[in-house]
């Protein structure tokens, strides 16, 4: 089956033909198949080879998503059991802190001089009549 | 199935690619688990054309028949495996197989540095005795041009593939096949010293 090369120009390939396969090769060749065939090692693992094992993974995976979008609760329900749950310690805390802040915070005097500095760090001052 | 009933199928004339493919598909169907008679079929179907690809890729004999014993062992676990079943054009899909099989067989090749053991395969043979020197040149010169250009050949003069169809076997886009063959022919008729 030699197809044409062009109309105009001679056929290279018109007087030959491929090559034949030698004697006993297709005895060996097959014999070598149908032996590695059969010696494979077995495949365990048929899950993505069965419909119905592909069919019950799904379906495993959409029970479990399921259940838990059925169990889990609410984002308002979180709040509100989180609201339940924890302890009133926020505004007594608070209140203990006050007397401390009152004694320890800087108070900048009315008569400090400015020394300068940069809104990075802050300024420093003095004040000289403290 | 016994061995005669898969070799009820070997078309004795040269079939077209639709016969092929219709043909192989009915072995196809016959290939499974346990079932591989139907190998014997598939052989004298399409073994010569698959040798003959991988001989014109590798440009040597023994791995012409080392890619051909991969290409069946990979047939015959795919039907061990019944995985066959989703195939739809058995022909290119074998020619597929054997062009990337001869492609590694090469690459083992050039790895191991073992390509000058063997002297330069015959490529073609004469169709009758008057030709054999004739054939021998040719031989010779076809063994002077690219692989992937010899492999386009073989399958566009030899097979009587459609450029397309050579595309889809050799992973390559149609015109690039189209360009190979007419730059193989150039540079083939350039070595014999044809002129237009």
């Amino acid at each position: 089956m030699t197809q044409p090369t062009s109309s105009r120009e001679p056929d290279p390939f018109a007087q030959v033909q491929p090559p034949t396969l030698r004697d006993g090769l297709r005895q060996q060749i097959l014999a070598r198949a149908r032996v590695a065939a059969r010696d494979q090692p077995t495949i365990v693992d048929r899950l993505w080879e069965s419909s119905v094992l592909r069919l019950a993974w799904a379906a495993t995976v959409v029970l479990l998503l399921g259940v838990q979008v059925y169990l889990a609760p609410t984002p308002a329900e979180t709040t509100q059991r989180m609201a339940q749950s924890t302890p009133a310690m926020s505004k007594p805390a608070e209140a203990e802190f006050q007397p401390f802040l009152a004694r320890h915070s800087v108070v900048e005097a009315p008569t400090a001089m400015r020394l300068g500095g940069t809104s990075l760090f802050g300024s420093i001052t003095i004040d000289p009549f403290s | 199935m016994r061995p005669a009933e898969s070799q009820a199928i070997v078309v004795m004339a040269t079939p077209t690619l639709e016969e092929r493919d219709r043909d192989l598909l009915t072995l196809f169907t016959r290939l499974g688990p346990d079932r591989l008679d139907a190998l014997d079929g598939v052989w004298d179907l399409c073994a010569a054309d698959l040798y003959g690809l991988a001989l014109w890729r590798t440009g040597s004999t023994q791995d012409a028949e080392d890619a051909l014993q991969e290409v069946f062992t990979r047939l015959a676990k795919a039907a061990q495996r019944g995985r066959l079943g989703k195939v739809r054009k058995p022909f290119a899909y074998l020619l597929r197989m054997a062009h990337s099989t001869a492609i590694d067989v090469l690459r083992q090749r050039k790895r191991h540095h073992s390509q000058d053991l063997e002297e330069a395969a015959e490529l073609v043979e004469p169709k009758c005795l008057e030709r054999t020197a004739e054939a021998a040149q040719l031989s010779r010169h076809l063994t002077q041009l690219a692989e992937s250009q010899r492999a386009v050949v073989y399958l566009r003069h030899f097979v009587g593939l459609s450029f397309r169809e050579i595309g889809g076997v050799m992973g390559i886009p149609t015109f690039t096949a189209a360009s190979r063959d007419r730059l193989a022919l150039r540079r083939l008729r350039q070595i014999m010293g044809v002129t237009s």
